[in-house]
């Protein structure tokens, strides 16, 4: 058990997780498996009890409208293409985040083509119009997550599967989920039982205590591995100074960098959260860290809120089985119940209490 | 609009005190050394207490204050005649005591000092020529500057507050050459605290932080070395020093990483400060300070003609003059216009 100086949660949190989707073929089945991941996620998003996202119009590559239709009805209405042509996309809406937050998801990528991936922007308050089996939809307010996102690695190894985790607030305002790939064997450097990549990490979010004027406030990620071994896909995340959360600000387009708490070490800052390789020596306990959000973009320059319910974690737990590569998916903290927290790398979330599954086998 | 954080404490303040150059840096020091003790005794809520003192011809632990004028601080060599004088804060420690002793290996010169404190166990012995000495003291300033006058003798203005409960105690002095470069001439001297953290971690007992950054000549921002090195001593499970957290992104601190105001909201940037220890058996953030904050630090001091820094900008919270700011760091003010100019 981790002594943990545990903080409180600012929401009221619905979970779908442990999402296990098996590969549609042993060794990897490309874009069989984008399909089933895609289709799988849509539906949770959507059946959340309480606040659901909605669809305010799709396309599956042969009819497409913003029609309030979901046509993604099964894995084969998913369809990767290349820019400009026939491919399906599909506008969800989420008004806990604003009246009409809308998040565009599109098979459309000029990397991936056929194989998969997707393009993911987002609409803070106007909406999304027009769109076609061949084009998307667009947005006055429109702000780019990821133009060429592959969310999970398209190399063909002996992939068995994936887990998903979905976490919604109730009211709307947050929604984060995370993807885990599996393979068989240690050949990624992980002990026997935990050979899972972290392979999407997405947050659509309305910060805590957004600066004063930012109006329909929200913040979105979708990071993703095209590559099998790539086991810290938040350090992106890390390392980010410039700006690595989409958001728009009333000045334009405004990318926010996490922060931490931190100090000087010698010339140069260093979050805390790096630097704790050992409990508390004095309260022997894990402490956790406020993620806050910044910009540099001019017009927008300003530390501009919080994440809510979400905390950096101890990086000791990084080397916790002495395998740099293991990080810190799947660690677990009992919170004042069992198991009320997540560490993913070096992220804290909340957890339902359930064990968190991550491996592929 | 600035965001403006709660004040938690109930402040006391005895500011804008002024030390006027005498043209002689012995004096100076005499001056202003006084001054500061008579500060920390002289609040009406909580004050400091004499334990006992030394005027280099009498010495006691007895309670009695010995350093009546200036001419009772009397600097030597140890082993030599000597002053010395400790003083108790219970409001940090029920038997929390520190010593001020001008007993140094420099001998008689005035800008040095020796500075301890025992955390409960409390000072004993002394005497004329011998410092009073504690099973647990920690050494805070050995035989260096503690911020009087060395080669030049300045015009300063001492600013001291403590908070109404006696947890935390601070004071500052500011002040410089006329005319010296760093128009309009103000440098700061001393930024020095002793206080209980906030939110101590669990199983920190008598928990204190103290710091007595200084300097004896001008040219300096100390609190700048406060952001970049460990510059705060503490006692957990042994000695240790920490440094002063701020909210970081990547490789800077944010009091550094904008310097403007935020371009949405107009108000600038205030950050609360915690304390994170790397010293081995002591590591881990431990907590953080009462009522003192980043400022951003485009109003730091920075060397040449732009000298004044953020030295005596005001900020007016709820009140007028509710906060001001020293280098880069924000603390509670009384109201009055600060003043900083030598």
């Amino acid at each position: 058990m981790v002594n943990m100086s545990y903080p409180t949660l600012i929401k009221t949190w619905l979970y779908k997780n442990n999402i296990r989707i098996l590969g549609t073929t042993a060794g990897g089945n490309h874009p069989g498996d984008f399909q089933s991941i895609l289709y799988i996620l849509i539906n949770g998003l959507t059946s959340f009890s309480s606040n659901p996202w909605t669809v305010v119009g799709s396309s599956n590559s042969t009819v497409a409208a913003l029609d309030g239709v979901n046509r993604w009805t099964s894995t084969s209405s998913i369809v990767f293409s290349s820019i400009n042509s026939a491919h399906s996309w599909i506008v969800l809406k989420q008004t806990g985040i604003s009246s009409n937050f809308q998040l565009l998801i599109s098979c459309a990528t000029s990397s991936f083509g056929t194989i998969g991936g997707i393009s993911v922007s987002m609409s803070p308050s106007v909406g999304f119009t027009g769109g076609s089996t061949t084009t998307d939809p667009t947005a006055t307010d429109i702000v780019t997550v990821n133009n060429n996102l592959c969310f999970t690695p398209i190399v063909s190894s002996a992939y068995v599967g994936y887990v998903l985790h979905i976490q919604m607030s109730d009211d709307g305002s947050c929604t984060r989920w995370q993807l885990f790939t599996g393979t068989s064997g240690t050949s990624n450097g992980a002990p026997t039982g935990y050979n899972s990549d972290l392979s999407s990490f997405a947050i659509f979010d309305v910060p805590q205590n957004p600066t004063t004027g930012w109006t329909n406030p929200c913040i979105g990620i979708w990071l993703g591995s095209d590559n099998i071994g790539n086991l810290n896909l938040l350090n992106a995340f890390y390392n980010s100074s410039s700006g690595i959360f989409a958001a728009r600000s009333p000045s334009g387009i405004m990318p926010l960098a996490p922060t931490g708490e931190a100090f000087y070490t010698s010339s140069s800052v260093s979050l805390i959260k790096d630097n704790i390789i050992v409990p508390n020596e004095i309260s022997t306990e894990y402490h956790l860290f406020p993620i806050g959000l910044v910009s540099t973009t001019v017009g927008s320059r300003g530390h501009h809120g919080y994440i809510c319910d979400m905390w950096w974690g101890p990086t000791a737990y990084s080397s916790i089985l002495n395998n740099p590569l293991y990080y810190s998916n799947g660690l677990l903290y009992p919170g004042r119940n069992s198991n009320n927290f997540a560490q993913i790398e070096n992220l804290v979330i909340p957890w339902d209490g359930s064990i968190m599954k991550f491996t592929g086998s | 609009m600035t965001d403006y954080p709660t004040v938690y404490k109930t402040w006391q303040y005895n500011v804008n005190q002024v030390f006027n150059s005498t043209g002689n840096t012995t004096t100076d020091c005499q001056n202003l050394l006084l001054g500061i003790v008579n500060s920390f005794i002289g609040f009406s809520s909580n004050p400091w207490t004499v334990v006992g003192s030394s005027n280099s011809t009498v010495a006691a632990l007895d309670g009695v204050n010995r350093w009546i004028t200036n001419s009772n601080l009397v600097w030597n060599s140890s082993s030599s005649a000597h002053s010395w004088i400790v003083l108790k804060q219970a409001g940090i420690s029920s038997n929390f005591q520190l010593l001020i002793s001008c007993g140094t290996s420099s001998g008689t010169s005035a800008y040095k000092l020796n500075v301890s404190i025992s955390r409960s166990a409390g000072f004993t012995g002394g005497s004329t020529t011998a410092d009073p000495t504690a099973t647990d003291s920690i050494s805070i300033i050995s035989n260096s500057n503690w911020g009087g006058p060395s080669s030049s003798s300045y015009n300063l203005k001492l600013h001291v507050e403590m908070s109404s409960d006696g947890q935390c105690t601070r004071w500052q002095v500011l002040g410089g050459v006329t005319g010296s470069t760093n128009s309009p001439n103000s440098n700061n001297l001393i930024f020095a605290l002793i206080d209980v953290p906030q939110n101590p971690v669990s199983g920190w007992n008598n928990p204190f932080v103290i710091c007595w950054n200084a300097t004896s000549s001008t040219g300096s921002d100390l609190t700048s070395a406060l952001a970049t090195s460990a510059e705060l001593t503490g006692y957990g499970v042994s000695t240790m020093t920490l440094y002063c957290t701020g909210e970081g992104v990547n490789a800077s601190l944010i009091k550094e990483y904008n310097q403007i105001p935020n371009d949405i909201s107009s108000g600038y940037y205030i950050g609360s400060i915690g304390l994170f220890s790397n010293t081995t058996s002591n590591q881990g953030r431990h907590g953080q300070l009462f009522d003192m904050w980043w400022g951003t630090s485009i109003f730091g001091w920075t060397t040449g003609s732009t000298g004044r820094g953020g030295n005596g900008l005001m900020f007016q919270g709820s009140s007028s003059n509710a906060y001001a700011q020293i280098g880069q760091i924000l603390i509670p003010w009384n109201g009055s216009q600060i003043l900083f100019n030598g």
